[in-house]
């Protein structure tokens, strides 16, 4: 059940994603990247769990990891990709902010010129 | 060890340039490129005879821990990549001021080497999504650092097709890891093949890999972006970033594993062609020599998936050795038409001409470089691109019969595009080199070339002069590292 529930989540943010990349509006796209990014995230999640619930923690007297833990490896892969995609989008973001200044210094200076 | 040290020395050198002085840091990064090209010529000495290196990051155990690993194929494609940079970076000290604004510049410089390096040492399908991302942040920063509106514009379209295509990867990865419950590639290939969910990660791996390498469908982004960036990153991400594309899907479709599935060398044969004709056809239309250039990038993408499609130890060996050829000449292209936008003001063919006469040994070095990325004899492009096609005749008889028919056509595409990049090539001579040129477009022989410019190309050009004289050694590195490829036996002393 909760992964038909997560399968659900991931498709609604996939969709909403391409939605909202494929809209001309840059920060509509800004928005739209870091859905997808999140929706893949998730499908990792989906994809990659083993037991979940059940933290992967060795015990003192343990040297290697039990089966019946949840599998780290997801884990790290979500954690590494949640951190490249907030790089990721906040580079957009700030080539968005620069580009706007140039775009209102444009209008603004066409204006000028159709004044004169 | 050896195997994380270019990784390692890229990044230490990246972060020592963003803290000497601004008026020392040039030389110093440069010195560093130099420190690189050594490593990594020392490095193909020690790989050439089979030996592979290979490292656990941390020591971690394999199902957890991140292994690199360096064969022939990843030695060879490290040194011409760390050659390229070499010239490159000192083509670039004449463009960069050391001012404010380009106090990054070293540092993501490095950094977008040690992302080349890294995708070339990994054997982590994650970790190579890693590397892709740090190549691409770098590239982003490179292509608008002191940029204007056009070069942002051009800039959001390339950010967001690359981002797109590494949610792809990523989606991809998350059905390979529920598969087969490893990233680790040398464990892929002892794994059995047939499962369905292989299946959609190879597709999502194909276009993945396929627009880093600007692959007929999803290449849009490369002619958009490219002629707006500035001359020394431009050459740079020429040589490099689209070539990454063509290694990985070389590592992964090209040698055995499980990512290959039932029609995949048919399919890639396609593509390759479509890719060709479609660049060389971009190119016809094109009017200034940055935009030509770049869609002749893709047309050169395609000759170098036809010898992946074909799949045989020849077939790879072409592919190699075209990368070696053509990140070569085509860095050189990019290098002389920023020497000539430097001189001139512009690269538009309609308002240049003369200029082989008002600068004859620029001229040469053009002939040399388009010449060769046309194929002609006696250059590197002649022999790269007989091998690949001679590998299509020699497809081997145990490839199904579409793959044979595949084959056949891609030749006679092969042969057709060598043609059309001729006539490229000729349109750009006779209208900036030789068209007579008066009034307000007269040719201005007062400014230099600064000698910056001159040593890089002039090296380049001599590059391809020698591959195309002795191609031998070369093409046996090329032959032994697809051999390795392919998991047979490296037989002898090279």
């Amino acid at each position: 059940m909760t992964n038909l529930l997560l399968c659900f989540a991931f498709f609604v943010m996939i969709s909403g994603g391409f939605f909202l990349i494929l809209r001309k509006n840059l920060i509509h796209n800004l928005m739209g990247l870091g859905l997808l990014g999140n929706a893949v995230n998730l499908a990792l999640l989906i994809l990659g769990q083993r037991n979940p619930g059940l933290p992967p923690i060795m015990g003192e007297d343990q040297s290697t990891l039990s089966p019946f833990t949840a599998d780290p490896v997801p884990q790290a892969l979500i954690l590494t990709a949640i951190v490249i995609g907030f790089g990721m989008i906040s580079y957009f973001a700030a080539i968005l902010h620069q580009g706007r200044e140039d775009f209102t210094n444009q209008e603004e200076a066409s204006a000028e010129t159709e004044n004169l | 060890m050896i195997a994380v040290l270019p990784i390692s020395l890229g990044l230490i050198w990246g972060v020592l340039c963003g803290l000497i002085p601004l008026r020392f840091r040039n030389s110093f990064s440069v010195l560093g490129s130099l420190l690189q090209f050594l490593l990594a010529t020392w490095i193909l000495f020690q790989t050439k005879d089979g030996t592979i290196f290979s490292t656990q990051a941390g020591g971690w155990a394999l199902p957890y821990g991140i292994s690199f690993r360096l064969d022939l194929t990843s030695a060879l494609m490290i040194w011409i990549s760390s050659f390229l940079v070499l010239g490159t970076h000192f083509y670039s000290l004449a463009t960069t001021p050391q001012s404010e604004e380009y106090r990054f510049f070293q540092p993501v410089w490095h950094l977008l080497t040690v992302g080349v390096y890294g995708s070339f040492s990994t054997a982590d399908l994650f970790n190579l999504y890693v590397w892709f991302e740090i190549l691409l942040l770098a590239s982003f920063i490179l292509m608008v650092i002191g940029g204007r509106l056009p070069q942002l514009r051009s800039n959001i379209s390339y950010v967001l097709l690359n981002l797109l295509g590494s949610a792809v990867f990523l989606l991809g990865l998350a059905f390979l890891y529920n598969a087969a419950g490893t990233l680790n590639f040398v464990d892929l290939q002892g794994l059995p093949r047939a499962n369905p969910h292989i299946a959609i990660t190879a597709v999502c791996l194909l276009i993945a890999f396929g627009l880093k390498a600007a692959v007929f469908p999803l290449f849009a982004w490369l002619p958009s972006s490219y002629p707006n960036t500035p001359t020394a990153p431009l050459a740079l991400f020429s040589g490099l970033l689209t070539k990454v594309g063509v290694y990985t899907l070389l590592r992964f479709f090209g040698s055995p594993s499980m990512l290959q599935f039932q029609g995949l060398n048919t399919l890639l044969l396609i593509l390759a062609s479509l890719t060709m004709l479609v660049g060389v056809y971009g190119a016809a239309q094109e009017i200034t020599m940055k935009r030509i250039f770049s869609f002749h990038i893709v047309s050169q993408i395609g000759y170098m998936l036809l010898g992946i499609g074909i799949g045989s130890s020849l077939g790879l060996a072409a592919c190699l050795f075209y990368l070696m050829h053509h990140m070569i000449v085509k860095t050189n292209l990019f290098l002389i038409t920023g020497a000539i936008e430097a001189v001139e003001g512009h690269s538009r063919l309609k308002a240049l001409g003369e200029l082989a006469s008002a600068r004859p040994w620029l001229a040469a070095s053009f002939a040399v470089s388009a010449l060769s990325l046309a194929g002609l004899p006696p250059l590197s492009g002649f022999w790269a691109k007989l091998s690949v096609l001679f590998s299509t005749v020699h497809a081997d008889s145990h490839l199904s019969p579409s793959v044979q028919i595949a084959a056949k056509v891609s030749l006679a595409i092969g042969l057709f595009v060598g043609l059309m990049t001729l006539y490229s090539m000729l349109k750009i001579w006779s209208d900036a080199f030789l068209k007579k040129q008066s009034g307000p477009h007269a040719v201005n022989t007062t400014n230099k070339v600064p000698l910056r410019f001159w040593i890089p190309i002039t090296i380049f050009s001599l590059w391809t002069l020698a591959l195309g004289i002795y191609p031998h050694w070369l093409f046996a590195l090329c032959e032994a590292a697809a051999k390795q490829l392919l998991g047979q036996q490296i037989g002898g002393p090279l």
